[in-house]
């Protein structure tokens, strides 16, 4: 009875098949146990709240937006100049230049300052150091 | 004297910085140890597996020690390890004891990580010594015996854990069933459209990198990254150390970094939960354990020695048995691989300069900790005060940098580091836990080949009860944990209902 035998050439789907398996059989479960619960509170009027505060939202998404944008754009401008690391640089700085002013809230003279330093050093410093130093490959 | 053969100035060098560069990343509340190995992991590319090692291990231990400043002088935990350390440290610190509390804190952790060191120089090689005569078959049921643990001390709820657990090995088994572990070479799990970016599967590093670093990022940015307050905390009482003290705290110290130890040895189990259970024995053993909680030493004592005791504890079953004890040790997988080495029960006798060369770290660099932090109070009270916008962009560069060097190049790999990024941040909020799906993720391709090759091999599903007097001793702790599981899950239902009341 607990004997088996697996097909060599359908091998690679046997493991997968047990796990995808166990994954529907929780969420199921899972399903059953929370959902009734959780539709209950719904109607009740109790909304899941999902940001902390209404404008964190803006902070999260711009920094989604922004990580895309990085990396997007470090291939775009890395097509340009193949090898040299120089899509990582300028990529970086404006990514480091716009997140840190996401991330800044309230702006005063010295903050701006130390994060425009911050912003163009950085990246000069990792493109010298692991591109140039260390030989590692860089977008 | 056979380690000095080891060790070189720039091992020592790197040492140093580690510690240091951890501190600073364990002291800023929000970043822990384990995002400090996964950032700094590409800086290690450049040398020996030794050296990068220190450096590793450097941060690590400094990352895990660090959370105590914030926890004492704010009352934020810096990792989650020192939640414990709030409870008594902060009301210290109000009273104006702070840079004594400080003092208690990273001696109590010196000694934590000392103890922890001992434990894993004589545990590990014993333990890996018993893994080598493990099958295929003892092999399987050791990861789900780890998977079953991991779901046992979950914190959230126990399916959820479970279910992340086998989300994270389904995820590593997209792409080929390669022909080195005696598969057929045929992908799977992957769509036609990604099937040559994939064909190898996500990489461990990218989504290590994307899950600890990113998904944080995010998560801080929800948060919001304004100053932390710096209210009522003088430091400008000198401190005293009462050598009394630490008579008196003996039993508290060697029982609390025992159990940091033991805890860092379960796999997927973290910091938090080593400091927390160490907290609530000292509440109901100590003498003083009534007056914990109002600013009392013993408090601090017990989840500082307990949370450095977890660092030589976790680097247990990876260096004896291939299987991380906490998510820091889990990236330190990552830095093996990168440096062609294979963590599990070959290890110590393989390598053993590389063996000597992790102890010598490990014990350098919770001296190394200790001196940092006893004699730079003033300078750790202005560490926490470093802005977040300044660190989170610095961060995400040198996540890219780390992703992709990973495979020389690649640009999937910071996609890769993206969407991770992205689904740990969402996933959490919908339940999914980090820790277990981690490990699932690491172990899950070993369990694919021990499974399905001891199946080929007997034929039997009966094989993984009758193999050998291991394995039904491993289905014997699999039950346990199990019933272990099932019973703590009753508890907190019962305490919630409780709670409602």
């Amino acid at each position: 009875m607990t004997t088996v035998w697996i097909d060599f050439e359908q091998s690679h789907l046997y493991f997968p098949r047990i796990i995808v398996g166990l994954l529907l059989a929780m969420a199921l479960l899972m399903m059953v146990r929370f959902l009734p619960a959780k539709i209950q509170r719904f109607r009740s009027g109790q909304r899941p709240v999902f940001f902390q505060n209404k404008s964190s939202w803006k902070m999260v998404g711009g920094a989604v937006f922004l990580l895309w944008l990085y990396i997007v754009g470090m291939g775009v401008i890395g097509a340009f100049f193949p090898n040299r690391g120089f899509g990582f640089l300028i990529a970086s700085i404006f990514f480091m230049l716009a997140s840190t002013f996401l991330f800044m809230g309230e702006r005063t003279r010295k903050k701006v300052l130390i994060g425009v330093i911050n912003a163009l050093v950085t990246p000069v410093l990792a493109w010298l150091v692991f591109g140039q130093a260390f030989h590692i490959t860089l977008p | 004297m056979e380690w000095l053969q080891i060790v070189s100035p720039t091992f020592f060098v790197l040492l140093v910085i580690g510690v240091l560069g951890g501190i600073i990343f364990g002291a800023i509340p929000g970043m822990t140890a384990t995002m400090a190995v996964a950032v700094f992991l590409p800086v290690t590319y450049a040398f020996e597996i030794q050296d990068a090692l220190a450096l590793l291990i450097g941060l690590y231990v400094g990352g895990i020690s660090g959370g105590l400043v914030p926890a004492i002088l704010l009352n934020i935990p810096g990792t989650p390890s020192s939640i414990t350390t709030t409870f008594d440290g902060y009301p210290m610190a109000q009273r104006g004891e702070g840079a004594t509390a400080l003092r208690i804190g990273v001696t109590a952790s010196l000694i934590g990580g000392l103890i922890s060191f001992a434990i894993l120089a004589f545990c590990a090689p014993v333990l890996a010594d018993f893994a080598i005569q493990f099958s295929y078959v003892e092999k399987f049921l050791l990861i789900l015996f780890a998977l079953t643990v991991i779901a046992a001390l979950s914190k959230g709820s126990m399916l959820a854990g479970i279910f992340s657990g086998t989300l994270g090995i389904l995820i590593s088994l997209m792409g080929t069933y390669s022909i080195s572990v005696g598969g057929n070479g045929r992908m799977r799990l992957v769509p036609e459209l990604l099937a040559p970016t994939l064909r190898n599967g996500f990489s461990l590093l990218p989504v290590l990198i994307g899950l600890f670093a990113i998904a944080t990022m995010l998560k801080e940015a929800e948060n919001g990254m304004e100053d932390p307050p710096m209210d009522g905390v003088d430091l400008t009482a000198k401190a005293g150390f009462d050598r009394r003290l630490w008579f008196e705290q003996l039993g508290n110290l060697l029982r609390s970094s025992i159990i940091g130890t033991f805890v860092g040895m379960l796999p997927g189990v973290g910091g938090s939960a080593a400091s927390i259970l160490s907290y609530s024995q000292a509440k109901n053993l100590s003498r003083k354990g009534d007056a914990m909680g109002t600013g009392e030493p013993t408090g601090l004592i017990a989840s500082e020695a307990a949370n450095n005791g977890l660092t030589g504890g976790a680097l247990i079953p990876l260096l004896s048995l291939g299987i991380p004890g906490d998510s820091t040790t889990a990236v330190l997988i990552g830095a093996f691989t990168l440096h062609g080495i294979q963590a599990g029960p070959l290890f110590i006798g393989n390598h053993p300069e590389t063996w000597t060369g992790i102890l010598t770290a490990l014990f350098f660099a919770n001296i190394f900790m200790f001196l940092a932090m006893f004699f730079s109070i003033k300078v750790l009270a202005k560490i926490i005060r470093i802005p977040k916008y300044i660190l989170y962009p610095i961060i995400a560069v040198m996540c890219v940098v780390g992703a992709y060097a990973t495979n020389y190049g690649v640009m999937f790999d910071i996609w890769t580091i993206f969407i991770f990024g992205l689904f740990g941040y969402l996933g959490v909020k919908v339940g999914l836990q980090v820790p277990p799906l981690i490990i699932g993720f690491i172990l899950g391709r070993s369990a694919e080949t021990y499974f399905v090759k001891s199946l080929e091999s007997f034929g039997t599903f009966s094989i993984f009860f009758t193999k050998s007097p291991i394995a039904m001793i491993l289905w014997g702790l699999i039950a346990l944990s199990a019933f272990i599981s099932v019973r703590n899950s009753r508890r907190q239902k019962r305490e919630v209902e409780h709670g409602d009341d």
